[in-house]
């Protein structure tokens, strides 16, 4: 089964280590995962110090020293380092809170020096770690404090009934000699059913303790989530510089392809006209033979059609002519003109509301045309299968799904750097270029369903 | 004069063409004119086939070769024709192209440019001109396109000594780097031979080159000075 999907990383991506079922109320202080969550409060807590101590140097030092250059540079060094930091925090939470945050996009040095330190000293991901670590401080202590409270307390009073005994004995207020802990003047923690109301209260903290715990690692996950994860708009810068190259790499692509063809064909089609004409009226300036100067006319003249004719499939595959009428009878064209008996079902809802832009109109259009050509060319199918329709009720997007008969076993081949690219990578790439989806299923004896989804709300999805 | 009345002597021209319809075309052509030809369709092949034609001794008196040939479609011609002139030095080579690059020449010229010819793949629409063309190449002489020759001049345009140059020894210059002689560029101008001379010599004296009879050798002198 070969299914590759290429879409965009989920912002901020949050993926549990499964959704193991919560433990229930009584057996929760003997989960795992309460000792790791108590475990990730204590480590957090043996942290604190130094990172605070680090974020307080962040400041406080490199402000005092920042007025030299060296200073700038060691400055925007410590900034930098907090990522370090930012990691190490989110390595803890990934493996005792089963949170994964991904990370922030790696920093790229830009050219020139004072970019650099402009760069180092602004970088985002770094003071977003250094403000984690400085809100960290006295949280974990609060929490490790709170939560530590609760399971000495717990532990301290289920197993009261034993320990007492080895107390040393205390005079109280009404004169007796008692044994245990003192509550005020008299009341003495020693008869049995004061014991075990000790053990009950020690239950209930027990019973308590994973869901304090709980509450302050709730704390914790939403800060790493916060502040440790990639912001939205470094998601998206990284999104857009990765569709751009491709983008650029697919157009490149198809000028060469429109290149080659034009080399190949047409021009060398004309220059054989052109040199049939010139031996043709060679032949009739020279009073020559004009029988095979009417053959070299004749020749040349049949040439000159199938250059046309050419000519014409090139401009169709620049633009084709139909899609100025719209997708819908752009794609029925499409589907005439296949060899291969093509259904097409575009949802009259897809135009309804006016439209598409042209952009979206043509990458929908050579999207279908692309994978009819592979349907009947790699696939041997006998059949494909269009349907067009917008995605949900709201109408934000348009969902293409192509599905063949064929024999399956397609591939998104990546562009191996000849200039050479598998039509499905460019068509992916030419996808992207717009956030639309790019889903190919395509197991080895078929069938090959391709699922493209196409946004047209944003910008300006519509003409 | 060679035209389909008067036929010049037949050459045996090895072809090495990609395009079907042009490589079936051009040999069509030439064999109306009565040249014996052999076509192949890559620079592999050309290279195969002048071995084994060696080996016979029985060399082609001229290979016309595409320079974009599979399977790289870059320049497989040039760099078969190279290898040949290496192997056979002396063997005439008329390269065509649909486009004229000057580093492409300046490859091709490197060497000896004695049989070399490099010219637009357009020029045989002008079928008298292109076996004109064939035949000098075969006999020793220098072509090159016209299209190569100004887009030297062209980048050659910051040289002082060719703004000495009148308009007319400009012209003249041009039609000496695309491997005329005298008689041709007379015709071409609607000259006397005596006001061609006249020309070349001003312009030899101006540009500082040594006046040399051989036609090849003055193209190449001319095309040194362009920067080839």
């Amino acid at each position: 089964m070969t299914t590759m999907t290429v879409d965009r990383p989920a912002a901020g991506s949050v993926t549990g280590r499964a959704s193991r079922p919560a433990p229930n109320f009584l057996t929760a202080p003997l989960a795992g995962r309460t000792w790791r969550e108590q475990g990730y409060l204590a480590l957090v807590l043996l942290l604190a110090p130094f990172a605070f101590t680090y974020t307080i140097f962040a400041v406080s030092f490199t402000a005092s020293i920042a007025v030299t250059v060296v200073g700038l540079f060691v400055a925007g060094a410590v900034v930098l380092g907090a990522r370090g930091w930012g990691a190490a925090y989110r390595g803890l939470a990934r493996e005792l809170l089963d949170v994964d945050v991904v990370a922030p996009t790696a920093y790229v040095r830009p050219r020139g020096f004072w970019r650099t330190i402009g760069s180092m000293l602004g970088d985002a991901a770094g003071w977003r770690a250094l403000l984690f670590m400085f809100v960290a401080f006295p949280l974990s202590i609060l929490s490790f404090v709170v939560s530590i409270t609760f399971l000495a307390t717990g532990l301290g009073g289920l197993t009261y009934w034993f320990w007492y005994q080895f107390l040393p004995m205390q005079l109280g207020s009404d004169g007796e000699l008692h044994r245990g802990a003192q509550f005020g003047p008299s009341y003495f923690l020693d008869t049995p059913p004061r014991l075990a109301l000790a053990a009950l209260v020690g239950l209930l903290f027990v019973l308590c303790w994973p869901w304090i715990t709980r509450m302050f690692t709730m704390l914790f996950r939403a800060l790493t989530h916060g502040l440790l994860s990639p912001t939205r708009a470094s998601l998206r810068v990284a999104e857009l510089e990765r569709s751009r190259t491709g983008t650029v790499d697919d157009a490149d692509a198809r000028l060469r392809s429109i290149e080659r063809d034009l080399h190949d064909g047409t021009q060398a089609r004309l220059v054989a006209v052109a040199m049939q004409l010139g031996e043709a009226r060679e032949h009739l300036a020279d009073g020559g033979d004009v029988e095979q100067a009417a053959e070299l006319v004749d020749t040349a003249h049949s040439s000159t059609k199938e250059a046309l004719v050419e000519l014409r499939e090139l401009a169709r595959g620049i633009h084709p002519p139909a899609l100025d009428s719209g997708l819908t009878v752009a794609l029925e064209t499409l589907a005439a003109r296949s060899a291969l008996p093509v259904n097409v079902d575009v949802d009259p809802a897809v135009e309804a509301d006016g439209r598409l832009v042209p952009a979206l109109e043509s990458i929908a259009y050579f999207s279908v045309a692309e994978l009819v050509t592979n349907a009947a060319k790699h696939a041997r199918a006998t059949g494909v299968y269009v349907l067009v329709e917008p995605l949900g009720d709201t109408a934000g997007s348009v969902r293409i799904r192509v599905r063949d008969d064929g024999r399956g076993g397609a591939a998104v081949v990546q562009p191996d750097g000849s200039g050479l690219r598998s039509g499905l990578a460019g068509l992916a790439e030419r996808v992207r270029s717009v956030d639309g989806t790019f889903d190919l299923s395509s197991p080895i004896g078929g069938p090959t369903v391709v699922t493209v989804i196409l946004p047209t709300t944003s910008p300006s999805g519509r003409a | 004069m060679t035209g389909p009345t008067s036929p010049a002597p037949s050459l045996r021209v090895l072809l090495a063409e990609d395009s079907a319809i042009l490589r079936d075309g051009l040999a069509a052509l030439l064999t109306r004119r009565g040249h014996a030809v052999t076509a192949v369709g890559d620079g592999a092949a050309l290279e195969r086939e002048v071995a084994r034609l060696a080996r016979e001794a029985e060399l082609p008196d001229v290979v016309v070769a595409d320079i974009r040939m599979p399977p790289s479609f870059t320049d497989e011609g040039l760099r078969a024709v190279l290898g040949l002139r290496t192997r056979h030095p002396g063997l005439p080579v008329l390269l065509f192209s649909q486009y004229v690059e000057t580093r492409y020449a300046s490859r091709l010229l490197a060497g000896d440019a004695r049989g070399v010819g490099y010219l637009l793949k357009d020029r045989v629409a002008d079928v008298r001109d292109f076996v004109d063309a064939l035949a000098r190449v075969a006999g020793g002489a220098t072509v090159l396109d016209p299209e190569v020759v100004s887009q030297l001049m062209g980048s050659a345009r910051q040289d002082d000594d060719l703004e000495r140059l009148s308009a007319r020894e400009r012209e003249v210059l041009g039609l000496m780097a695309q491997g005329r002689s005298n008689g041709a560029i007379a015709e071409l101008l609607h000259l006397s031979y005596g006001a061609v001379e006249k020309n070349v010599a001003a312009i030899f004296t101006k540009l500082d080159l040594p006046q040399d009879a051989a036609d090849h050798r003055r193209v190449l002198a001319v095309l040194r000075h362009l920067g080839v």
